[in-house]
């Protein structure tokens, strides 16, 4: 998967409590994100916030009740993020989405895995497995 | 598609242990947006950080526990965040504040069943 140097970075702010379907909302775009190939998709949860209503959003002690405001943030190209809106806009019952503009430095892996570098540094990489 | 509107997005990078008037000075600024009925808010703990003071700030450093960085962001039309940055000005004594233009999609509960969002 390759993303382009200019690219475009959506946010999602909606609320750990915002359900869709049988689970979080939150898990819900992040596995659609996953599902559409999209490049990748980082979660930030905040302890505090509001939005809309203007109902305080805090985490409190007992963690399975916290209602507190979370951050997904995607990063993929112009084309990509533009087929996922109408896909977010079906999930989306309140909340805020934001678009801006990315310009991505790097992206996945640019250089051999641990075990790869391993391998070459003792001299198996390349030579098959023995056959008894 | 949804609708798309311009809007910018206000971001305050203070200490989590900054107060004012006796109270976490980020609660302050929440509490502020919230009163001049912003769009929202949204505060963002980090783990690690540093700024002015070259302090590296770090949650695996014991002593740095209540200095951690923490950011607010405020997403709202331009006019709005003018109206708060005054509002503010003089609260913040160490930190810094960024302003970006963002394209946003504003989703009202009531929007679905009811009119179509009016931004």
């Amino acid at each position: 998967m390759e993303v382009p140097h200019d690219a475009v970075l959506l946010r999602i702010f909606t609320s750990v409590a915002d359900r869709w379907k049988m689970g979080p909302l939150y898990l819900g775009i992040v596995d659609k994100a996953r599902e559409l190939h999209l490049a990748g998709a980082t979660v930030l949860r905040g302890p505090l916030g509001f939005g809309q209503s203007g109902k305080l959003h805090r985490g409190n002690l007992l963690p399975l009740t916290q209602d507190v405001p979370v951050v997904i943030e995607i990063v993929d190209s112009e084309d990509k993020i533009n087929e996922f809106l109408p896909v977010l806009d079906e999930m989306m019952e309140s909340g805020l989405v934001t678009i801006e503009k990315a310009q991505v430095l790097h992206y996945g892996r640019q250089r051999a895995s641990l075990m790869s570098r391993l391998k070459q540094q003792l001299g198996i990489s390349a030579r098959p497995p023995l056959v008894h | 598609m949804p609708e798309i509107a311009e809007a910018t997005l206000l971001r305050i990078f203070v200490a989590e242990n900054d107060r004012l008037h006796g109270h976490p000075l980020y609660h302050v600024l929440v509490g502020k947006a919230r009163e001049m009925k912003m769009a929202g808010a949204t505060v963002l703990p980090a783990p690690v950080g540093f700024g002015q003071s070259r302090m590296v700030r770090c949650d695996l450093n014991v002593d740095a526990g209540p200095h951690l960085p923490i950011v607010i962001e405020i997403i709202d039309s331009e006019e709005n965040i003018g109206r708060f940055l005054p509002a503010i000005d003089g609260m913040i004594d160490s930190g810094l504040v960024t302003l970006e233009k963002v394209k946003a999609i504003f989703y009202r509960s009531a929007a679905k069943s009811a009119e179509p969002a009016n931004v």
